[in-house]
């Protein structure tokens, strides 16, 4: 399974290895092979506020590029790159805001097809 | 030796008396000022024989070595200046600071006035100390002796036989009176920039969208309700660990508002309805009154929610009025 995950990563940079056993995870539950430009559209969808108030998408917060310095929306609270050196070091802090953000982003969980596809952008997959 | 520790205590509390970062030292040498008076009133009782109340000629004329007339009413003047700077200090620190034993006794505004009264009495003793010192020296030269030496050696040369010193009397004396202001004293000097409590768990979990709010802002009912329903946290589910939940709610419970006596915790700790937003309870508004929207709406500031905007010492945990500043956009 890995030399193939690693082919799909193409000439990206190495993945950290929090990421990998993730990715191990996500294809275990049943996940197709994982592609980063579903991941990028994902990223930047919208969807509504189930409140009435403005819609959202992964860059409300993080920013229109992966380089970009985020904001928590609410609390104006600075957010690093998700390019940064040591993102996506802590396979725990993964899950962790995987689960806040897709619920609050979506109103559902995300599956493991889609934080698959997302880790895969995130890390600079191939397209 | 009494008099050369209340010169000396009330000099340093002079000296340190206008800027807020030595109110620590300001408070400090109060508190050895009280004692000392403590002492001495107590001392006037069951002292040397020249130095008790009975001894003092206010109304009569003076006799043997003991205080002058002049001497007496002057002596019993300073001590009652003292005596009143050290009840109107305890007052303003419990208005002003809320700390001390009067800490959140007497309301704010009152606390203004009574500090005004303080500080006139702090240029009253100065007036004092030029009239004493004069009359010290006149006195000492027309009777051809160093009295300021009777401060250190605790004698004066006289043709009347010695009294007893009374060592015991005042030992114990000096000592009941230290210890009685000691205990109200150093619990409050401890409160003086002494480190306020933190938790690693804490500032992970709850600092990385907003400030991890020191507790002591809320009261215990908040935080308790803030957890119970971390479902649905400013429309966020925070999901915790229940290992985590529970340790942020025993820790932030044991360091609420009601477990600490400062200007914030004093403030907090009445505070009913468990709110779960800092930004709208009363202290925080009244903090915060006059502030225009414009500020909260700038690009530095952005919201009520973002301390370090204006508090740069908000990271500590502390929102010390000394040193908070809205920003102006030449700061950037």
């Amino acid at each position: 399974m890995r030399p193939f995950l690693f082919l799909l990563a193409g000439a990206a940079l190495a993945a950290p290895p929090a990421v990998d056993g993730l990715l191990a995870q996500y294809t275990a539950a049943g996940a197709q092979p994982f592609d980063a430009a579903r991941g990028e559209a994902l990223w930047n969808k919208t969807f509504p506020d189930p409140e009435g108030g403005a819609a959202r998408a992964c860059t409300t917060c993080h920013g229109p590029a992966l380089s970009s310095a985020g904001e928590h929306v609410k609390t104006g609270e600075p957010i690093d790159p998700m390019n940064a050196a040591g993102r996506l070091a802590d396979a725990e802090k993964i899950e962790k805001w995987f689960g806040r953000n897709c619920r609050w982003t979506y109103g559902h969980e995300c599956t493991p097809q889609e934080k698959g596809d997302f880790l895969l952008y995130l890390t600079g997959g191939a397209k | 030796m009494f008099h050369a520790l209340l010169a000396l205590g009330v000099g340093a509390a002079w000296l340190t008396g206008d800027e807020a970062p030595a109110i620590g030292r300001h408070t400090a040498a109060g508190y050895g000022v009280a004692a000392l008076i403590a002492f001495r009133v107590a001392w006037g009782f069951v002292g040397g024989r020249w130095s008790r109340w009975s001894a003092f000629p206010l109304l009569r004329r003076a006799e043997g070595p003991g205080h002058s007339t002049t001497a007496a009413w002057s002596a019993l003047a300073a001590i009652g200046i003292v005596a009143g700077l050290v009840v109107t200090g305890v007052i303003v620190l419990g208005g002003e600071e809320l700390r001390g034993p009067m800490a959140g006794l007497p309301d704010p505004s009152s606390a203004v006035v009574v500090h005004t009264v303080h500080s006139a009495l702090a240029w009253a003793i100065l007036a004092w100390l030029g009239v004493h010192l004069a009359g010290v020296a006149k006195q000492s030269l027309a009777e051809r002796q160093n009295l300021a030496r009777g401060m250190v050696d605790g004698k004066k040369r006289t043709s009347e036989p010695g009294v007893p010193a009374r060592a015991g009397v005042a030992a114990l004396l000096a000592g009941s009176a230290a210890g009685l202001v000691g205990w109200t004293g150093t619990r409050e000097l401890a409160e003086v920039g002494d480190p306020l409590p933190a938790d690693p768990i804490y500032d992970e979990a709850c600092g990385e969208c907003h400030l991890a709010f020191p507790p002591r802002l809320l009261p215990a009912a908040s935080w308790e309700r803030t957890l119970d329903e971390s479902g649905h946290h400013f429309d966020e589910d925070l999901a915790l660990d229940p290992d985590v939940s529970a340790h942020l709610r025993a820790w932030l419970v044991a360091n609420a508002a009601e477990t600490r006596i400062d200007e914030h915790a004093v403030r907090a700790a009445p505070i009913a309805g468990a709110p779960l937003r800092i930004t709208g309870t009363e202290p925080w508004k009244t903090a915060h009154q006059g502030i225009p929207d414009a500020v909260w709406e700038s690009p530095d500031v952005k919201s009520p929610i973002r301390c370090k905007s204006c508090h740069p010492d908000a990271a500590e945990g502390r929102f010390d009025g000394a040193f908070a500043a809205i920003p102006s956009p030449e700061d950037r």
